[in-house]
């Protein structure tokens, strides 16, 4: 989540559902990177994934009124981009489209990464290379995945859902999202241990 | 237990999330065995990996999310200064409706229920695919709700219901037989025509419920749209095809499906397709009480996909 306090999104919540569409654009402003990372991760590229997530806003926003609380509003908006993730790549498939396995650019650390980086105690020029390059990998193999267990990945491992968390964003229970998140990790595991 | 069986418990042990005792075992086999320590110091090296994995920052979304926003029906329109265009694309439109078999099953589906709640929080679709069929659920909220807000009177419920047991012949009013719904909301049931029920492919209960609002939720929400949920049946062979099917026909009007398993979706439609919908899918369309075009912008359609006998 980004800059504003519970109690504030909870107010552009209260006037979004009220019908205003400028305490939605906050909401937007709010969760937009979540959304747009998920969708990127899933789709692996970033001009579908812009597309997607605004979409997922737009669906948000024809359904805000049945927006119960149940979970946590990011949740929720995780959980329509996931299906709007998924129904693009069946697209796709059945008009044959190659499915992009790498993105150009991977990685762009943030400042986020960057203050990571430069805590770390000074890290050689070679081990940072040596890191871009197990993250391009990961990343590349991320999108070999069967969709269910790239989404549980993107979902745990990447965004770092609980597995609670998970089981409600996928309509799941919480056993099948132990055991399809430890078969995903086996089977990136491998794809990276391939030798390429 | 051989290593291989010991490395499926890495992932929930990494995690946190292996049962103690089973936790206790692994640790012991790690103590003991260097190629299982390595597989896990190796997958935990993955995942810190993925960990630092960025996304790029999102671009800008608002102006393309407002652009969506935009009523689309403009986009759909025949150019009106080009007739013999429109002529030309009608005439292929038909010449193509002829020549391409349907692909669409009309096959059994069966509307199971009709459900319309006259309270201001719509059915949420994903949550009410993840519960399936369990609609009752929210009954039971909708009646806690209006609990809390008894002081206040509920909305009017009669033009809904009323509408639907006109147009619906076959639906025998047994309102009587059944309790209330929630204080002063009236509840009605009605079951299905016994004839229609054997020639049903799928045995089914109409019933249509409606529940009340607390107007509380009410001061602020009195213009809102009711819900209106739809559950369906469709016997299928073939569960992921007429998961595609469905979930196709729903895009292309503008409304999405939310697959949650493997034989259930969760459809949301602008009601005004619903009468589309339930012209090419399902069986019993024309014993069904119109959903009232008056208040639901959205209707949500619970379909479940049974196996064909």
């Amino acid at each position: 989540m980004g800059e504003a306090s519970s109690s504030q999104e909870t107010e552009w919540l209260n006037q979004a559902q009220a019908g205003d569409l400028r305490a939605f654009d906050q909401l937007v402003l709010l969760h937009q990177q979540t959304v747009f990372a998920v969708a990127v991760r899933m789709l692996g590229d970033p001009e579908e994934a812009k597309d997607v997530a605004q979409d997922a806003f737009v669906r948000a926003w024809r359904s805000l009124a049945a927006f119960r609380r149940e979970a946590k509003l990011s949740t929720w908006l995780v959980s329509i981009t996931m299906n709007l993730c998924r129904n693009r790549r069946r697209w796709w498939a059945r008009r044959r489209r190659v499915i992009v396995a790498s993105l150009d650019d991977p990685v762009r650390p943030d400042e986020e990464s960057a203050g990571r980086q430069a805590a770390d105690p000074a890290p050689t020029p070679d081990a940072v290379a040596q890191h871009r390059e197990r993250q391009r990998a990961a990343a590349d193999a991320l999108q070999h995945l069967e969709p269910s267990e790239r989404s549980v990945i993107v979902l745990r491992d990447i965004q770092g859902y609980t597995y609670e968390e998970i089981a409600h964003i996928s309509g799941c229970r919480v056993g099948t999202v132990k055991s399809r998140l430890s078969r995903a990790r086996a089977r990136l595991h491998g794809l990276l241990k391939e030798p390429r | 237990m051989p290593c291989l069986d010991y490395r499926r418990w890495l992932s929930p042990y990494i995690d946190k999330q292996l049962p103690p005792e089973q936790r206790r075992e692994l640790d012991a086999h790690l103590a003991g065995c260097a190629g299982c320590r390595d597989e896990l110091a190796s997958l935990q090296g993955m995942l810190s990996t993925l960990q630092t994995l960025e996304a790029p920052a999102a671009p800008e979304l608002l102006a393309g999310i407002h652009a969506k926003l935009q009523p689309a029906p403009a986009r759909r329109r025949v150019p009106f200064l080009w007739p013999g265009l429109a002529l030309a694309a009608a005439t292929a439109l038909v010449v193509l409706a002829v020549a391409v078999p349907k692909t669409v099953q009309q096959g059994p589906m069966q509307v199971a229920s009709w459900k319309q709640e006259e309270y201001a929080a719509a059915p949420q679709p994903l949550e009410q695919a993840a519960r399936g069929v369990a609609e009752r659920e929210s009954l039971n909220r909708a009646q806690g709700r209006s609990d809390e807000a008894a002081s206040t009177p509920p909305l009017a419920l009669e033009q809904p219901l009323a509408s639907a047991s006109r147009a619906s012949g076959f639906l025998a009013d047994r309102s009587t037989q059944e309790p209330a719904v929630t204080a002063g909301a009236p509840a009605m049931r009605m079951e299905a025509d016994q004839s229609l029920v054997q020639n049903a492919a799928v045995s089914s209960v109409v019933e249509a419920k409606a529940v009340a609002a607390p107007a509380a939720a009410a001061s602020a929400n009195a213009q809102r749209p009711t819900a209106t949920v739809l559950q369906v049946q469709w016997q299928s062979l073939d569960a992921p095809a007429a998961r595609h099917q469905v979930g196709e026909w729903v895009e292309a009007r503008h409304g999405f499906s939310v697959a949650t398993d493997e034989r259930h979706l969760s459809i949301h439609l602008p009601a005004s397709e619903i009468p589309a919908f339930l012209q090419q899918f399902a069986s019993n369309a024309a014993a069904l009480p119109p959903v009232d075009p008056g208040s639901p912008l959205w209707v949500t359609v619970s379909l479940e996909l049974v196996p064909a006998p």
